[in-house]
């Protein structure tokens, strides 16, 4: 079946490039090389504009997959906005972080500090730590650089949740996406590793209390714990190796990583075709929604802006990890309140409820931290990642789907998935409980067991409850709404739209 | 493409004031970086210049560009039956799979070379060895020492107090860290053994939390209660620095003291049990 | 209707007045002085503690099972507890905090004067601040203080139902005080003058830190970071919603 015919600008070029897919249009690039025709096609072409994509297009025949990609339909709804969200905060991540790394060393020597932080003058720390002060204090808008990549930061993960919420909850991982879905998993594992590294980086008191914990984890893991933990510290915590090896996954592996990650899960996107939601004319063999250019880009390019200009605001104005307060890392001090950043405040609040049980079978030792820090967590993100799997095997449903679900008519998913969500609530609020234990004037102790039973009977209570209303309302609304017919016309150009009723 | 239709124009010269205002405060953002720098007004001047740009687009693809729905087909992703001539080809001229032996081989020696990349990765770090089973206090002897390096007196801790000690020569070590607190006598209900360890109510215990190796900052004194930060353990310090809360599975080790004549003390060796957080072998001492 | 409402009026004034019975009942009220003639200033104390806490502390301090002893806590202590208002305290189960002092400046001298002549304590230390060494004062805090109270004195949980306080309020003398004390669940420390002068010169510091990236609060950390984040992409979410509006063609303007 033939796709909208392309007309390129010079009406007399090669005819018709029948049957395209954006990927074989490359194949076969329009003849730029014929002599303009006379007359008035003659004079629109010599634009500026004009003549640098044909001077583009003769090196490397892009004018054509160019202008099929201006046509290109991508449905629109705000909720497939999260991912681009996501995307531009990872941008300001790149560009702030570029920035900041012509002033960073990753340097554990100790030197002693003389810079414009009068208090801590003459103080020892590691050399990473003064680079970091020297930064926020002496380089001119370097505080500012600093703060909008952390708060970049949080917003990056937290937009890569929001977006994985929509995904999942509308079935948009069911094949052909699958292995996009995949990359998106992955993707987020990237993205965490380089928010963790990341506030690791400074050396302070706080973050250096973290990667003891991480040492921690890693050491408890049965039979391999302390080779690995060896292995990726250098030696027994705390190394001076530890800074260096840290910056190269931040600055190098991991931005590596999410730069391929991104462009594989955006290319798929792209010949796959975005899903779109069931009503008006969205059928699952079509694409209803705003063509590229000028659309889609349009839109795109208006919400990079606006999020950088609500991250940079928000982080000009609110003071973001004061590494001056927290001071120099050393392994034999440590604070309340003690936490990390919010995308892993779950893993905190495991290991705050974790139970004091350390048994030691056939000499084998099980820490306590390994079923909160290493089982639970491996558990969570497994699950995670072959749930497509595990629901196209359940509901023997192998087709391939391009209209989005529902959410209220898939009660099985959306239970689980909102099951999912009070677990990941649960355990991220119970990392703060000593902080809830301040706010709400209540023993830490107490808001610990509440926690503790809150962890088992919170998802099954949600999963329940969800699925209830879910049926009712599945059950009550009948099957999805069937499209009605559209009229279609197609315009002079090629391609359709819809026909007014007049028309 | 024909001219603006009227009553765009009106649009189109809000839309060009918003991109002014960004225009102004992109420079307004430079004049105030170059007249010194002020962190506040210099994201407010940013944000207001992104944020211009931004509502300026989207105004301008809210209003002035078409906004009709376009729709275009969508083909299967899996492969059409067209493809099948091409799968033939592809399997005729190009495949190798046919010799499997030799595929199989050449998978074997590729297990190989994988199975010595094990190299750079175990080239990271040392073995773990007898590390994690030992402090510098194993030598024995060694006196307690304040932060600032000054051995630690009997009488700098008035009833009640804490400190953080190190041994001699070995001040900011990660595992040798300690916690020396003083209590009434009386109130000390350690094992037989460990008494001899308390002298006259000074007891020492290793700072490094059972849990997840956080040092052990935070002290309870009227309840004689240790606390780490981290996950809220909770030690008592009167039966051993037992845990009686949080996740901590083990005591806190306690350090051999002894009082000398001259008021300072001496550690008579290692920790009752290996510090910090526990790992598989620990039980093999 | 108007019966409703006046059942609500009359329950809530019932309500407020036991309540009010009830706290004035419990509270060993703060008496105003008296205006009798000649009364020194140890009378006066001994009057005052007998009536506002020997109930829970005995009758010379020994303690009973709802307070404890306090002849050994000095003057240090007793002008402690009294000038932050942590004492009186109505319900001796209830953690002591910070409020308003319920005796006059002249009345708090005379019962730290009495207090401090049941036993040996420690005497009110004389900080000065103006001078000290901020930085030396900065590491005496992080390794002694900020594992409760927080590395910005912003304070923090400790366990146990108890709160160690956000130190903002702290006066320079206050924070002696405390430190050579140990009040409440807090240790004991023995810091020299010196080092006295300068944590509570680093104190001070904290109470007016520079915050050069914008606001903050003293409970500084990643829990309200986050929190604040969480707010941040919900406006996002709510941009994202009006990026996406489409307009049909012919609403244009």
């Amino acid at each position: 079946m033939a796709e909208p015919d392309e007309r390129t600008a010079a009406p007399d070029a090669a005819p018709m490039e029948a049957a395209m897919k954006p990927s074989e249009a490359g194949g076969k690039r329009a003849d730029t090389d014929a002599t303009p025709a006379d007359g008035d096609a003659a004079k629109e072409r010599d634009t500026e504009l004009e003549r640098l994509v044909g001077w583009v297009d003769r090196r490397t025949g892009l004018a054509s997959p160019v202008r099929v990609a201006m046509r290109k339909v991508f449905p629109d709804h705000w909720s497939f906005l999260l991912g681009e969200i996501a995307l531009f905060a990872f941008v300001i991540l790149l560009a702030t972080g570029t920035f900041m790394t012509f002033f960073y060393t990753p340097d554990a020597r100790q030197v002693t500090y003389q810079g414009t932080y009068q208090t801590l003058d003459g103080a020892q720390m590691s050399a990473a730590f003064a680079s970091v002060m020297r930064l926020s204090f002496d380089v001119e808008a370097g505080l500012l650089m600093r703060q909008v990549h952390h708060w970049a930061a949080l917003i990056f993960i937290g937009a890569i949740a929001a977006h994985l919420a929509r995904i999942f909850f509308t079935g948009a991982f069911r094949r052909p996406r699958e292995v996009n879905y995949l990359i998106g998993i992955g993707l987020l594992m990237f993205a965490l590793g380089e928010g963790i590294t990341g506030y690791s980086l400074p050396d302070d008191l706080l973050s250096g209390t973290g990667l003891r914990i991480i040492d921690s984890v890693m050491l408890s893991v049965p039979f391999v714990g302390p080779w690995v933990a060896s292995l990726f510290f250098g030696g027994e915590f705390p190394t001076p190796d530890i800074l260096s090896r840290l910056f190269v996954f931040h600055v190098m592996l991991l931005p590596g990583l999410l730069v391929g990650g991104i462009s594989v899960h955006l290319g798929l996107l792209w010949f796959q075709k975005h899903t779109q939601y069931r009503g008006g004319a969205a059928r699952e063999d079509n694409v209803v929604g705003l063509p590229f250019w000028p659309g889609q880009v349009f839109r795109s390019l208006g919400l990079f802006f606006l999020t950088a200009a609500v991250i940079v605001l928000v982080a000009g104005l609110i003071q973001i990890n004061p590494v001056w307060l927290y001071g120099p890392y050393v392994p034999y001090l440590a604070t309340v309140p003690a936490q990390p950043d919010w995308y892993v405040g779950w893993l905190e609040g495991a290991l705050r409820l974790g139970l004091p049980i350390e048994p030691t079978i056939l000499g084998v030792t099980i820490p306590t931290t390994f079923v909160p820090g290493v089982l639970i967590p491996g558990l969570l993100v497994g699950a995670l990642t072959i749930w497509p799997f595990l629901e196209a095997r359940l509901t023997h449903d192998h087709a391939e789907h391009h209209l989005l679900d529902s959410p209220w008519g898939t009660p099985i998913r959306t239970a689980t998935g909102a099951a999912g969500v009070v677990l990941f609530l649960v355990l991220t609020l119970a990392g703060g409980n000593d902080v809830l234990a301040v706010i709400f004037d209540i023993p830490v102790e107490s808001i610990t067991g509440v926690f503790r039973v809150l962890l088992v009977v919170a998802p099954v209570l949600t999963w329940l409850i969800t699925y209830r209303v879910a049926r009712e309302r599945h059950d009550r609304g009948g099957t999805p709404e069937e499209p009605e017919s559209i009229l279609l016309v197609r315009n002079a150009a090629g391609g359709f739209s819809e026909a007014e009723a007049d028309q | 493409m024909s001219g603006p239709v009227t009553g765009t124009r009106r649009t189109e010269r809000v839309i060009a004031a918003i991109f002014g205002v960004s225009a102004i405060a992109g420079i307004a953002l430079l004049a105030v970086y170059l007249a010194g720098g002020q962190t506040q007004l210099e994201a407010v001047l940013l944000a207001i210049c992104l944020g211009g740009i931004g509502i300026g687009i989207i105004a301008w693809s809210q209003w002035l560009l078409p906004g009709a729905l376009h729709v275009e087909p969508r083909h299967p992703v899996a492969e059409s039956a067209s493809a099948d001539a091409e799968r033939e080809i592809l399997e005729e001229e190009h495949s190798i799979t046919r010799r499997s032996f030799l595929v199989r081989a050449l998978g074997g020696a590729l297990g190989g070379l994988v199975a010595a990349l094990a190299i750079p990765v175990l080239s990271l770090g040392p073995s773990p060895g007898r590390g994690l089973f030992e402090t510098p206090w194993r030598k024995g002897g060694l006196r307690l020492v304040g932060l600032d390096g000054t051995p630690i007196k009997a009488t700098d801790l008035p009833l009640e107090g804490i400190v953080t000690a190190f041994p001699e020569g070995y001040v900011g070590t990660a595992d040798a860290q300690t916690l020396l607190i003083r209590v009434a006598p009386d109130l000390l209900k350690l094992a037989q053994d460990r008494m001899a360890w308390a002298p006259e109510g000074y007891v020492a215990y290793s700072k490094l939390c059972t849990h997840a190796g956080c040092p052990v900052g935070l002290y309870r004194a009227a309840e004689h209660r240790l606390i780490c930060p981290c996950h809220q353990s909770t030690f008592n310090v009167l039966d051993g620095a037992q845990p009686v809360f949080g996740p901590a599975g083990r005591p806190l080790p306690q350090l051999p003291i002894q009082l000398q004549p001259d008021g300072t003390f001496i550690a008579l060796g290692d920790f009752s049990a290996p510090v910090g957080p526990a790992f598989w072998d620990m039980t093999d001492g | 209707m108007l019966l409703g409402y006046g059942a609500v009026v009359g329950l809530l004034v019932l309500v407020l007045a036991v309540a009010g019975s009830v706290a004035g009942a419990s509270s060993p009220t703060a008496t105003r002085a008296e205006s009798g003639p000649a009364v020194t200033v140890a009378a006066r104390g001994e009057q005052l503690f007998l009536t506002s806490c020997a109930a829970c502390h005995g009758p010379q301090g020994a303690g009973t099972a709802n307070g404890v002893d306090i002849r050994t806590a000095g003057a240090a202590l007793a002008d402690f507890v009294l000038r932050t208002g942590r004492m009186p305290l109505a319900d001796p189960a209830a953690p002591a905090r910070r409020g308003t002092p319920q005796f006059d400046d002249a009345d708090i001298k005379a019962l730290v004067a009495y207090v401090a002549s049941l036993g040996n304590g420690p005497a009110i230390p004389t900080v000065v601040v103006s001078g000290a060494d901020v930085a030396q004062g900065r590491d005496l805090f992080v390794a002694n203080c900020a594992a409760c109270h927080g590395p910005a004195g912003g304070g923090g949980s400790v366990g146990g139902g108890f709160v160690a306080p956000n130190l903002t309020q702290a006066d320079p003398t206050t924070v002696g005080e405390a430190a050579l004390t140990g009040p409440g669940p807090m240790p004991r420390f023995s810091f020299s003058p010196d080092e006295l002068d300068n944590l509570a010169a680093y104190v001070q510091f904290l109470r007016n830190a520079p915050h050069p990236g914008g606001a903050t609060a003293p409970a500084v950390g990643p829990v309200t970071e986050g929190f604040m984040a969480g707010m941040v992409l919900l406006v996002l979410l709510l941009i994202a919603r009006w990026v996406a509006v489409r307009r049909e063609p012919k609403d244009a303007p």
